[in-house]
């Protein structure tokens, strides 16, 4: 039997689950299609104030630097699954993995290909700078060499030789025992909930791009003009409990990763005023509760889902709601509004759906084998680790995992 | 011991970008003329995943004995020294690093002065290098048995996935029975989990398991030893007994109460709890007797949420399940009052939907907490400002009520105070085990070797529970796989002659890894290397190997 287990998707469930399976000494395939590790938490920030407020992305990324000297991993990134079989009580799979284009060893991070490319935004780019994938990727969805156009500047100009668009996929082989999916989840498309203004207006953001900013800037700053905004509204439960975009579930999050922002804004910039406008506040998991009771000190906390966000002449945003205990419609204005995203099925639940003859549950997610057999599916041999399953912060998709990897291991001990 | 070294020094140029910033040919050949140091290279990355191995063949072919990377300041360095390490078979605690790029390419717009400032640096990385010692990692032999405290769901399943893993545990439970907060609960779960069904069927496994042992009505008195081989004493009974065991689970779960200072009233015949309530819906005639017979006549039951402390998913998902049942089987009308209604589970909001749509009138208050009369005869309850969820405002309702289920507050076991000292681990300021540490979150804690789970470290639905109790159990056997566990020998190391017993390393050792025996004696399984024993020993006895005191004069000394 192969002690080998392909795991897909390296965001903090695949990447613990990888560890914790080649810490046990058994044979690792973690694919990864992105050309980055870490999947949506590598985009976001430290919420520590004058104190650490336990958000657990650190402990994320220090999960993804232990991959890098983890034993018997074998990693692919720019990679996806392309044939799955069933074979000898195992699977056969193939890896396709694109190539890069780009040879790390010439690389000299010059950026002049990132700036000559005519796409924008540029085609040919360094993966943000908390990947840990350091080296240049070019996104072929964007590229008009690989849209059959003639362009090859990024080529031509690279003083260093270090860009071939000739080179070509590669296909691997492999043979496993067990598969751990890890896929993850999807953030709620903002473009699908018109009334608050995403897409036609750049100050309202979601809380991806807010992670993102303070991630990488460390501060806040308004898309429209670069101001600092004084400001600023959350906007809860956006595309979550709510029965018109067909997602009849609460994604547990957005709660606890809102407030933590909101306490980190009003730490940053003391002098700007934070509301959130919510249904109910999810509060569970370790000393929560008094988090949200200090937050409710320096946060505004309104209940209500605003009906409308606009924008006014004077580049302000007017947020319209119910003030309840008024009984009546008001309209406020802020400098920015944050779409506190939640959590949907990934977005190639279906491709893997068939790949791996797996089932989904009522809302999307994949579907484990009874409430209380969250990692076990009724495939025989592939289990379930992290988002993809269900919401989870990641503190709970790190527990997750690694009960992944016990089922894993458990399975292959078996046979 | 310093004689006789074989240095090697890498000079990183990341990627060609510290050329414009600092004279690395005069670097290396600075380097070159350093005590001990017989190989200078410069490279281009160290980063990059294939580095380590080109790095480590260097080491083999040079028989290198210390090794100073100059560069940037990794995040990973830790793990590039583990890969080069495991490449090279040099002790990683060899391998040190230098951030020329911030503390002196970048800091010194000066090409010469930066340069000047990387001499500096090296020639202290360098000097601390020679006086290296490897810290080497030991095998101790360890014991292949878990002792479990706390016999509910939460410590039967760890067992249970233990014992499939090839492990011993002892389940010690201080009542007289198996099962926890389980087995007083009727209510269902949901359409899958009964819970009184599941947790029986456990208990039978786990009874029928060779590889686990019941102790009931145990309690553990006192805790020695160290990971992979804890010497637990318990009194069984009165009995006592001491047993070895290689690792710690703790599984306590979480009590209940009634705040009745928080609702201004007594509990009654018509007030009661959930778990009261539970324990009613548990047996067929106490729940024909409650709530059979309205037929015709209109009844009330009203839910109360929130009003104890924030309420939680636990007390939600009873609830709404109860309410759900209620309605349907026996016909009531059902109020539930709420703040926030915490549906943060799988299905939860689902269920809080059915709820509405069953006839379920669900009401929310907002700060104005509701107002109480209650009589013999009914329940009144006020609730101003009304933020209903149908959408609808109202200045006041009354409810009148034939019966009311108040939330109970749920707090940490009441003997942590004991048990938590007795373990070595610290609790949270709510009193729950173990304190927030993402670190160590979500089954580790402060103490090596202990692990908590469940419950008992804050209040958790079921599947969270089965989740963690495999990952505990995975945990375990990766620490003690094969009867060993490995730690590392002498990080921190008492001086006899210069120790005066003065306690005061014990209290600080925030991992509990000192007792005495004449002179302080510190645990290797137990000791993570923090240092903070060191720093506060008033006799100097302590020493950190790779920090000791030596080591940070010789980096001083040159720089
Ligand atoms: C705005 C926001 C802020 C948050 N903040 C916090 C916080 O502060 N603290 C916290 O605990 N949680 C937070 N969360 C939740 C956190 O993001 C998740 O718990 C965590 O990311 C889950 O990790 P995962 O590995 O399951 O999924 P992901 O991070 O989604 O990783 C999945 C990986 O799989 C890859 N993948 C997908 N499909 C395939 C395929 N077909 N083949 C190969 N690879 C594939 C993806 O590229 C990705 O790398 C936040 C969530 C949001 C939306
Ligand atoms: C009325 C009610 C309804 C609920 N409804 C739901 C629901 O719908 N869904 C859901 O998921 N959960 C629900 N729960 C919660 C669920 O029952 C608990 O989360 C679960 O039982 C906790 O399991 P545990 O093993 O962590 O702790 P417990 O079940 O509390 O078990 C802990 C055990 O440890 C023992 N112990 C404590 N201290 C010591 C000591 N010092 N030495 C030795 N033994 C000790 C205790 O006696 C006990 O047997 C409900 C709970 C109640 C009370
Ligand atoms: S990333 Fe989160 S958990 Fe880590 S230090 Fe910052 S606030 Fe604390
Ligand atoms: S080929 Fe052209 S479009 Fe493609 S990455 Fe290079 S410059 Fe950009
Ligand atoms: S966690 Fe909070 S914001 Fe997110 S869906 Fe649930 S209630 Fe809404
Ligand atoms: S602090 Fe120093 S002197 Fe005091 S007991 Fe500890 S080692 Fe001995
Ligand atoms: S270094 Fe000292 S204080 Fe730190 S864990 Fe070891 S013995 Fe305890």
């Amino acid at each position: 039997m192969d002690k080998s287990v392909l795991v897909i998707g390296a965001g903090v469930a695949g990447i613990t689950t990888s560890l914790e399976l080649a810490n046990s000494g058994v044979q690792v395939v973690l694919v990864e299609k992105s050309p980055g590790l870490g999947g949506a938490v590598a985009s976001y920030c430290c919420k520590a104030t004058d104190q650490c407020n336990k958000c657990s992305v650190c402990v994320a990324n220090q999960k993804m630097e232990e991959l890098w000297s983890a034993p018997n991993l074998s990693l692919f990134t720019n990679s996806v699954i392309q044939k799955l079989a069933r074979s000898d009580g195992g699977f056969h799979i193939t890896v396709t993995h694109k190539p890069s284009y780009v040879d790390d060893d010439k690389c000299i991070r010059c950026q002049l290909c990132t700036e000559k490319c005519p796409t924008t935004p540029s085609s040919i780019f360094l993966p943000p700078p908390h990947s840990s994938l350091q080296s240049y990727v070019i996104d072929t969805d964007r590229c008009l060499h690989f849209q059959g156009k003639k362009c090859n500047l990024c080529q031509e100009v690279c003083p260093a030789g270090a860009v071939d668009l000739s080179q070509k996929e590669r296909e691997e082989n492999f043979q496993v025992g067990a598969i751990v999916v890890a896929t993850g989840f999807s953030p709620f498309d903002p473009t699908r909930k018109k009334r608050y203004g995403y897409g036609a207006y750049p100050d309202v953001i979601t809380a991806l791009e807010l992670e993102e900013q303070l991630r990488i800037e460390g501060k806040l700053s308004r898309p429209s003009d670069g101001n600092q905004p004084k400001q600023i509204a959350f906007i809860q439960c956006f595309g979550s409990r709510d029965a018109h975009v067909g997602n009849n579930y609460c994604s547990r999050v957005c709660c606890t990763y809102t407030m933590r922002l909101a306490n980190l804004l009003k730490f940053k910039h003391p002098d700007s005023s934070v509301t959130i406008f919510y249904m109910d506040i999810q509060t569970f998991g370790k000393e929560f509760e008094q988090f949200y009771q200090q937050c409710r000190q320096k946060i505004t906390f309104i209940r209500d889902m605003p009906s409308l966000i606009q924008q006014d002449g004077n580049n302000k945003l007017l947020i319209t709601y119910q003030d309840r205990k008024e009984g009546q419609v008001v309209r406020s204005n802020f400098d920015l509004a944050v779409l506190s995203v939640g959590l949907c099925p990934g977005e190639d639940t279906a491709k893997l759906v068939e790949l791996l003859g797996l089932q989904t549950n009522e809302h999307g997610f994949f579907k484990s084998l009874s409430p209380l057999q969250t990692n076990e599916t009724e495939a025989e041999g592939i289990f379930l680790a992290g988002t993809c399953q269900g919401p989870r912060d990641i503190s709970e998709s790190i527990a997750h995992s690694i009960g992944a990897a016990e089922k894993a291991l458990a399975y292959l001990g078996a046979e | 011991m310093t004689e006789g070294k074989r240095i090697g020094v890498f000079l990183c140029n990341c990627g060609g970008s510290l050329d414009a910033h600092l004279d690395l040919k005069k670097l290396k050949q600075y380097c070159q003329g350093l005590p001990q140091v017989v190989y200078v290279e410069e490279l281009r990355t160290f980063c990059l995943p294939e580095d380590p191995q080109k790095i480590a063949s260097v080491i083999k072919k040079e028989n290198l004995s210390g090794v100073v990377l100059a560069g940037c300041p990794q995040r990973n360095s830790e793990s590039i020294a583990s890969a080069i390490a495991r490449e090279s078979h040099l002790s990683q605690h060899l391998i040190s690093f230098a951030n020329i790029r911030e503390q002196c390419a970048w800091a010194y717009p000066q090409r010469e002065t930066a340069t000047l400032q990387a001499e500096k640096m090296l020639a202290s990385a360098v000097a601390r290098n020679i006086r290296l010692h490897p810290l080497e990692e030991e095998e101790l032999s360890a014991e292949k048995s878990v002792l479990i405290i706390g016999g509910g769901i939460g410590g039967i399943q760890t067992a249970l996935e233990l014992s499939r893993m090839g492990f011993g545990a002892t389940i010690l439970e201080k009542k007289p029975h198996l099962g926890g907060l389980m087995k007083g609960t009727a209510a269902p779960f949901d359409s899958v989990i009964q819970p009184l069904e599941l947790i029986s069927s456990r208990i039978e496994t786990a009874t029928k398991d060779p590889s686990i042992d019941i102790l009931t009505s145990s309690e553990l008195v006192k805790l020695e030893g160290e990971p992979g081989r804890y010497q637990a004493h318990i009194k069984q009974k009165g009995k006592k007994k001491t047993l070895t065991a290689g690792a710690i689970v703790v599984a306590t779960g979480y009590l209940v109460s009634f705040p009745q200072e928080r609702y201004g009233f007594p509990l009654s015949q018509r007030v009661i709890t959930q778990s009261q309530l539970s324990a009613i819906l548990a047996d067929e005639k106490k729940t024909q007797a409650l709530l059979g017979g309205a037929k015709g006549k209109e009844k009330n039951i009203i839910f109360i949420l929130g009003m104890g402390g924030e309420s939680t998913p636990l007390t939600t998902a009873f609830t709404l399940k109860v309410s759900s049942l209620i309605k349907e089987k026996y016909n009531w009308n059902v109020f539930i009052i709420y703040n926030n209604i915490k549906v943060a589970g799988e299905g939860l909001e689902a269920l809080f939907r059915q709820c509405r749509s069953q006839g379920i009138i669900l009401l929310r208050y907002d700060e104005l907490r509701p107002g109480f009369t209650i009589s013999k005869e009914k329940i009144g309850i006020r609730l101003g400002g009304l933020l209903t969820s149908l959408e609808k405002e109202e200045e006041e309702v009354t409810i009148p009520g034939h019966l009311m289920v108040v939330e109970e507050r749920i707090e940490p076991e009441s003997d942590f105070e004991n048990l938590a000292p007795l373990l070595g681990i610290n609790v949270d300021p709510q009193g729950f085990l173990q304190k927030d540490n993402p670190h160590l979150f979500p089954i580790a804690t402060n103490k090596a070797g202990v692990f908590v789970m469940g419950s008992c470290h804050h209040p958790m639905l079921l599947p969270f529970i089965m989740e963690e109790a495999a990952a505990t159990a995975l945990h375990i056997a990766e620490q003690l796989s094969e009867g060993k566990i490995r730690v590392f020998k002498e990080r921190a190391m008492v001086d006899k002659g210069k120790c005066t017993l003065c306690l005061t390393c014990i209290r600080l050792c925030p991992h509990n890894a000192i007792s005495y025996d004449r002179a302080a004696v510190i645990s290797e399984a137990l000791c993570q290397g923090c240092g903070v024993c060191a720093s506060e020993c008033p006799a100097e006895a302590i020493e950190i190997r790779n920090y000791t005191t030596h080591q940070l004069m010789a980096e001083i000394g040159v720089s």
